[in-house]
């Protein structure tokens, strides 16, 4: 078996699950809180067959885009965590100064985790991404506030490009290139 | 222990790449069904069109359809709706509703100076075991929207005398979401 793709699915459990599960916080949080009136449907022609309706548009709005902010925070705190993370661990490895600065405040056993790898980073960006998508097309159907899509769509973008930099001084460290000094 | 441990690598090594499409296929479950998941958990509006809310309002016709609102346990976020000439649509959430009768007035009729008929037809609802009527005060008579799952249509008969319509949900056991009822009232003229 290939043990890359076994890490990957082992990867992938956690941010699935959260996915969900922030989604349905945020929408208890939502109709619990503002005291909305819903209902559930059953439609057994449909992939899931049970949804939640309200009877008015502004309910719906409201609840939708609480649902989705906090999905969309569980996921990007998550994987800002994990990023952070990575990128002091190459960092470490690349400059001296960092990690020193790791030794100084002993976050060395908390970045040296052996589960800190490259492929977890990716799977949350992955899903990280799968939350702005969501998002964007609720805001399409009108169903969520735009502001909450822009702001995902950006951190999406900044997260990705940060483990790609990230991922390019690990790639540096393993194979040295000459113009060292552009990376960080 | 040692031995086990060689003997699974030893399997694995050999059986192994036949368990890459499997891996592959629970990958792609996985992303799936995390999507379709959070896509339908999020809310819809039930009925997307533009609610009017015009209530009372006729076009040419004396008589007027008003919405009874006040405060109920149950019969909750009543709407009543012009869609047409003679042409209202009634809906209501019911919370929870409890194992038993509940009624409210829910509709006001006036301005009628000779008898008419008016339909009515149960347009939605998943409150499928309940029986659900109508109850006209003045004439004392319920009209049965739905009964053991089986919806009818009523043709009643109002005149100058007809005051309040009472919407009537009996349960013969407690249900625990909210239900939704839709009802259309046709005036012929």
């Amino acid at each position: 078996m290939s043990k890359l793709l076994r890490k990957f699915l082992q990867n992938m459990i956690l941010p699935a699950a959260l996915l969900v599960v922030s989604k349905v916080a945020g929408l208890y949080f939502a109709i619990t809180f503002f005291n909305l009136d819903f209902f559930l449907e059953t439609r057994p022609e449909q992939v899931y067959s049970l949804q939640i309706y309200f009877t008015n548009q502004t309910d719906t709005l409201l609840a939708s885009s609480t649902s989705n902010f906090t999905m969309f925070l569980t996921m990007s705190l998550m994987t800002i965590y994990f990023l952070v993370k990575y990128r002091l661990l190459i960092l470490s490895a690349y400059n001296p100064r960092v990690l020193v600065k790791l030794n100084n405040l002993n976050l060395m056993p908390w970045v040296n985790d052996k589960r800190n790898t490259f492929l977890r980073v990716f799977t949350w960006n992955i899903f990280l991404w799968i939350t702005s998508i969501v998002i964007i097309a609720d805001v399409i159907s009108q169903n969520s506030f735009s502001w909450i899509a822009i702001i995902s769509f950006l951190v999406a973008t900044t997260s990705t490009w940060v483990l790609v930099r990230t991922f390019e001084i690990e790639g540096e460290i393993i194979y040295p290139h000459s113009e060292i000094s552009n990376l960080c | 222990m040692e031995i086990d441990k060689r003997e699974l690598s030893r399997i694995n090594i050999k059986f192994g790449k036949f368990f890459d499409p499997f891996l592959i296929l629970a990958i792609l479950f996985i992303l799936t069904t995390s999507i379709l998941a959070v896509n339908n958990l999020s809310p819809r509006t039930f009925s997307k069109e533009q609610m009017a809310n015009v209530l009372g309002i006729q076009e040419d016709s004396e008589i007027n359809f008003t919405l009874i609102r006040g405060n109920h346990n149950y019969i909750t976020s009543e709407n009543l709706e012009e869609r047409g000439k003679n042409h209202f649509k009634y809906t209501t959430l019911v919370t929870k509703p409890p194992e038993g009768r509940v009624s409210k007035p829910i509709i006001q009729i006036d301005g009628l100076y000779e008898e008419k008929e008016l339909k009515i037809l149960l347009n939605y609802t998943n409150l499928n075991n309940a029986k659900i009527s109508i109850f006209d005060e003045s004439q004392d008579t319920s009209y049965i929207l739905q009964k053991d799952s089986q919806n009818y249509s009523q043709n009643i008969n109002i005149n100058q005398n007809t005051n309040n319509l009472y919407l009537v949900i009996e349960n013969v056991r407690p249900v625990f979401f909210n239900q939704y009822i839709e009802i259309n009232f046709f005036l012929n003229p």
